[in-house]
């Protein structure tokens, strides 16, 4: 009966081995699968996920900054119109020409003409351009004009006026001499610089 | 008996194979599951990851193109509406600042001692450093600041140098368009010059006495051109 139960015994003995390294093989390949692999994979992704978020926050942060810059551009285009609106009186380069032509004419019109030592010189102008262009410490550019001659001084005085108030320049008087003249009766020679402040190139402005 | 016993022996342990074959065939059919189970996780994990690789790449294209973009566009932003503003600031202070000589020259006619008669030689109006040697050129910020007022004439004396002086000064006090432009102008009488009337227009022979006379001003600017 023992011999029997023995031999019983030792005919499980395989199997149960067998079966055992079945259970330990059998489980040891998802769990290698599961740390060899997926493990990984998924700590890849959590910190592929990081880096998503952090992109998003910076894409958070560039439309802020986005919205500021479209800020700063709406600011510079409010403001040029509100340059534009203030230099609209000032001349433009190209105009500096018609306006030495019409400061000539009011120049007539309020009877200044050449001194008498230069009424026979050819090419002597009452209003001449100075030939100088003086520059803003912030870039507004100014041309000169000079008016020399012989007049009464209430003329000039008119004249003088008629400049500073005129609507489609605004020129300043830089300097004026003035001196009775002894063969002239009422009149005296005098000369004037004028500086004519010219509109910007709004375009070029800060760039 | 021992015949019978081994047919039954060789039963059991057909039996016994059995058994073992199954179980071996059961455990190892329930680990291939598992690792499908396992295969499938990865595989959707990789698909996910994939996602979000793309979705990351896609991402910091956009940040890096956005980005280099605002780069540029952001200190010329700045650079321009600075520039906007310095520029109108300083066109509003041309306009706002600028000096007028009308007035200043109204003054010069209108401007006269109440009973003395009065002639103005020569004046000179003009900005601090105008010409001045050594001085570095300024114009542009000189065209909006006081100006300097030099010029000289002839005062009659009506009574005496006293009371002629305090008619000048009284008529310096009232030249406002002067003021504005050079600050109050100054009289001062060169008594050393003074002649007889007859050497003057509007000469009647009598015995009035005129004298040389200059008027200045040199209004002081702080914070100035140097």
């Amino acid at each position: 009966m023992a011999k029997q139960a023995k031999t019983t015994s030792s005919d499980w003995t395989a199997g149960i081995v067998a079966i055992a390294a079945a259970v330990l093989l059998g489980g040891a390949i998802p769990v290698a699968l599961y740390y060899a692999l997926y493990v990984p994979r998924v700590r890849e992704r959590e910190a592929e996920e990081v880096k998503l978020r952090t992109l998003h926050d910076d894409e958070q942060l560039l439309m802020a900054r986005r919205d500021r810059v479209k800020g700063l551009e709406d600011d510079a285009d409010a403001m040029r119109k509100r340059l534009a609106e203030v230099e609209e009186q000032f001349t433009a380069p190209t105009e500096f020409g018609d306006l030495v032509a019409h400061i000539t004419k009011l120049a007539a019109s309020n009877h200044l003409r050449l001194r008498a030592d230069q009424a026979q010189m050819v090419r002597a102008k009452v209003v001449y351009d100075g030939n100088r262009r003086i520059n803003f410490a912030k870039g507004l550019k100014a041309s000169q004009i000079l008016v020399e001659g012989q007049a009464w001084y209430h003329d000039l005085g008119r004249f003088i006026t008629e400049l500073e108030s005129l609507k489609n320049a605004v020129v300043l008087v830089e300097s004026l001499e003035m001196r009775g003249d002894q063969n002239g009766g009422y009149s005296h020679n005098f000369k004037l610089s004028l500086y004519v402040i010219e509109r910007r190139e709004l375009d070029a402005v800060g760039k | 008996m021992y015949e019978l016993n081994l047919i039954k022996d060789k039963a059991m342990a057909r039996q016994r194979r059995r058994v073992i074959f199954l179980s071996i065939v059961c455990i190892l059919f329930l680990s291939g599951l598992t690792a499908i189970f396992v295969g499938s996780l990865y595989w959707n994990e990789t698909t996910k990851l994939d996602t979000v690789n793309k979705s990351v790449a896609a991402l910091k294209t956009q940040n890096d193109m956005l980005k280099a973009d605002l780069d540029i566009r952001e200190p010329k932003g700045v650079r321009r509406r600075n520039g906007l503003i310095e520029a109108w600031r300083e066109s509003m202070d041309v306009r706002k600042d600028r000096l007028y000589f009308g007035p200043a020259l109204h003054d010069v006619f209108d401007r006269r001692p109440f009973s003395a008669e009065f002639w103005y030689r020569e004046l000179s109006i003009s900005t601090a450093h105008q010409g001045a040697p050594g001085v570095v050129d300024n114009t542009a910020a000189e065209l909006l600041m006081p100006r300097t007022l030099d010029g000289s004439g002839y005062v009659q004396i009506e009574a005496s140098e006293i009371l002629t002086k305090r008619e000048l000064d009284s008529l310096s006090g009232r030249m406002e368009g002067m003021t504005r432009l050079t600050g109050q102008p100054q009289f001062s009488m060169e008594l050393e010059r003074e002649t007889a009337g007859s050497n003057q227009p509007n000469r009647t022979g009598d015995e009035r006495r005129y004298v040389g006379f200059r008027v200045q001003a040199a209004q002081r600017v702080f914070g100035g051109p140097q």
